[in-house]
């Protein structure tokens, strides 16, 4: 959710529920004060009215309901009614419905007789007060949370404006050549420091970065003399005459060792020469034939292996390096005989949208997710580097094509997106 | 002493000792290149800088030269330019650290014949040297024989005892790759490397080569060609000539 729905969002639920309570309570306050009003001038009007009556004694049966709001009920004994306030409903005969009323009860002994009194007020104005005020208010809240709304957005905009540029320039920012990020001074101190502490981070990161990578390039170019006099000097040895058995033996593992360190050190060395953007010309690039091309190569290994090549070849070009093209495909056929059974399955279709190549062997037992990681590999192919699969991802990754691996049908599958 | 072997090719004339130049400053490479040539019965010298190696080309003249990109005090690709401009027909062949496809074009385009990468196995820089010596001074000629073998690598054929031997592209890689370092153990990474290239690293427990190899020895045999190439136990093979 973006802040400025969260922050709207909040101020509206906020303001809602508080203007809810409010309403309720000042319904509730404007009810009792009109009622308090009300009660006092019907609880005087009673007594003016015990008084009159004893005063005059002009009171008889007849008499007893004269007037519409008042009632005399002439009570048997020293019968007691305890004064009391309450709302109720009477009909009207014009009106023809029920109006509401407030109604006060109390007794009076008026020419030494005992009466009980009922005087009734109508509330219907009071009422109508109440509802007028309630609609007015609903007015102002609604009037409030849009003004509040329209004000947060414009706060927002105003204020938020230096971190949403901090924020791009970071997105924008090249963690490769380290151009990009410029932040701009905020007037805003919280933004400011968040700046300081940003351009401070990445600048030791970028620092760190560069010196890996330095090391790394250096570590493998200074590696190469070495392993290359490694190798020259088993090799002499190898050719000397009178060797043991057990002798060659050891050379031979001398060799090996030398060979893996050799082929990963090359690796290494192609995986910082396409992190560091050394493979720069791109021309449109044939896949379908160069996978014609790079299959031949690989006939009599998928022939000598019985593995069943099938493919479905359509005519796509992309734009990308031709050197790094030949890579991806290189390997990821390589990969699918390495880790393919005898006499097994190889698929491979290209369309438009995506290169998959398929392979019938176990299924992988690393998790697809760390499948393309360096070093990566399975106890059973002695033989690999685990380096192979790290190459596709990096060629795949500048060339803003994804590839992905999944095991369906009994068949390991990869897939690269090449869609542009 | 002078061993028979430089020559595979046929030498119509006198027997010439081939002389190599290696242009490399690390002392124990070069002792290693100078150690497995000298059996080839070329003459090998050494120069282990940018100067000592102009110097040496100005002085003498080489059939092929091993030149190091980077050197302590110069560049390579300068002495190759060099050795153009002298015009003297010597082979040239690249050996350098960075495999960079910059250097590689570069180090064709101003005139060298081959480029190696670092780490590369002798066998493979012997049968480049060879490769390259011969194109440089037999142009034309394309034969190389040896006792009842001939094949023309031009037009890839191949004779035993003047019978034609059908051979497939890679077996026939193979056969020049064994004449080219003879009486030498090469190993099966380095044959397959040689044949296969890029695709190389794939071949697992290098089997394959097994097959190929076995396939070729058994084609010779059946023209009635000697039994030449000899298994070496758990490392590859060797060509026996005599």
């Amino acid at each position: 959710m973006r802040l400025l729905n969260k922050t709207s969002l909040i101020i509206i639920t906020v303001s809602l529920f508080i203007y809810f309570l409010g309403g309720v309570g000042f319904f509730h306050f404007i009810r009792t004060m009109i009622n308090n009003q009300i009660d006092t001038e019907l609880s005087a009007y009673a007594k003016n009215l015990a008084h009159e009556l004893a005063e005059f004694r002009a009171i008889d049966n007849a008499m007893l309901i004269t007037e519409k709001n008042v009632q005399l009920i002439k009570l048997e004994g020293n019968e007691h009614v305890v004064p009391s306030f309450k709302d109720t409903v009477l009909f009207d005969k014009f009106e023809k419905q029920y109006l509401p009323y407030r109604m006060y009860q109390t007794h009076a002994f008026i020419n030494n007789s005992n009466y009980k009194i009922s005087i009734f007020r109508s509330t219907l104005s009071s009422e109508n007060l109440i509802q007028r005020i309630i609609a007015f208010l609903s007015v102002m809240l609604m009037l409030l949370i849009v003004c509040l709304f329209f004000l947060n957005r414009y706060l927002f905009k105003r204020i938020w404006d230096d971190f949403f540029n901090t924020i791009d320039r970071i997105n924008s920012f090249n963690w490769q050549t380290g151009d990009g990020l410029n932040l701009q001074d905020s007037e805003i101190e919280e933004f400011q420091t968040l700046n300081n502490s940003i351009t401070r981070m990445t600048k030791k990161i970028r620092s760190d970065f560069v010196s890996l990578k330095e090391f790394t390039e250096n570590a493998s170019h200074e590696l190469q003399t070495p392993l290359a006099i490694m190798r020259s000097k088993i090799e002499l040895l190898l050719q000397s005459d009178n060797i043991k058995k057990e002798q060659l033996e050891i050379f031979k593992s001398l060799y090996d060792s030398v060979n893996r360190l050799a082929s990963m050190n090359k690796v290494l060395v192609l995986l910082t020469k396409i992190e560091n953007n050394q493979f720069p010309e791109k021309l449109q690039v044939n896949l379908q034939e160069r996978i014609e091309f790079h299959l031949e190569n690989f006939e009599e290994l998928i022939n000598s292996r019985q593995i069943q090549l099938s493919k479905e070849l359509s005519a796509v070009n992309r734009m990308m390096n031709a050197e790094l093209a030949d890579m991806l495909l290189i390997n990821l056929i390589k990969n699918a005989i390495r880790h393919n059974v005898d006499g097994g399955e190889l698929r491979i279709t290209l369309t438009e949208e995506h290169l998959q190549i398929s392979n019938s062997g176990p299924k992988s037992e690393v998790a697809a997710d760390k499948i393309f990681q360096r070093f990566t590999k399975t106890s059973t192919s002695k033989e690999s580097i685990g380096l192979g699969l790290a190459i596709v991802k990096k060629i795949c990754d500048i060339n803003q094509m994804l590839v992905n691996y999944d095991f369906k049908d009994d068949m390991n599958v990869m897939t690269v997106k090449i869609l542009q | 002493m002078i061993v028979d072997s430089g020559n595979f090719f046929t030498f119509k004339q006198k027997k010439i000792r081939m002389k190599v130049l290696i242009i490399e400053d690390e002392k124990a490479l070069s002792d290693s290149i100078v150690e497995y040539l000298k059996v080839e019965g070329y003459r090998c010298e050494v120069a282990h800088d940018y100067q000592t190696a102009v110097e040496k080309i100005n002085l003498y003249k080489y059939d092929c030269a091993l030149v190091d990109i980077n050197l302590p005090d110069g560049s390579g690709l300068d002495v190759i330019r060099e050795l153009k401009s002298l015009k003297v027909s010597c082979g040239i062949i690249i050996i350098s650290a960075r495999n960079s496809i910059d250097d590689r074009i570069d180090g064709l385009e101003i005139g060298a014949d081959d480029y190696l990468t670092k780490p590369f196995n002798l066998s493979e820089l012997n049968a480049r040297i060879k490769s390259v010596i011969r194109r440089i001074n037999f142009s034309g000629s394309n034969i190389i024989e040896f006792n009842e073998l001939k094949i023309d690598t031009a037009s890839l054929e191949v004779w035993v005892s003047g019978q034609l031997l059908e051979l497939t592209k890679k077996e026939l890689d193979l056969l020049l790759y064994f004449l080219s370092n003879k009486n030498r153990v090469l190993t099966k990474e380095s044959l397959g490397e040689h044949v296969w290239g890029d695709y190389a690293d794939t071949l697992d427990s290098f089997d394959f080569i097994y097959t190929h190899i076995k396939n070729l020895r058994k084609k010779l045999l059946k023209k009635g060609s000697a039994d030449y190439i000899q298994n070496v136990y758990g490392v590859g093979y060797k060509f026996v000539s005599e």
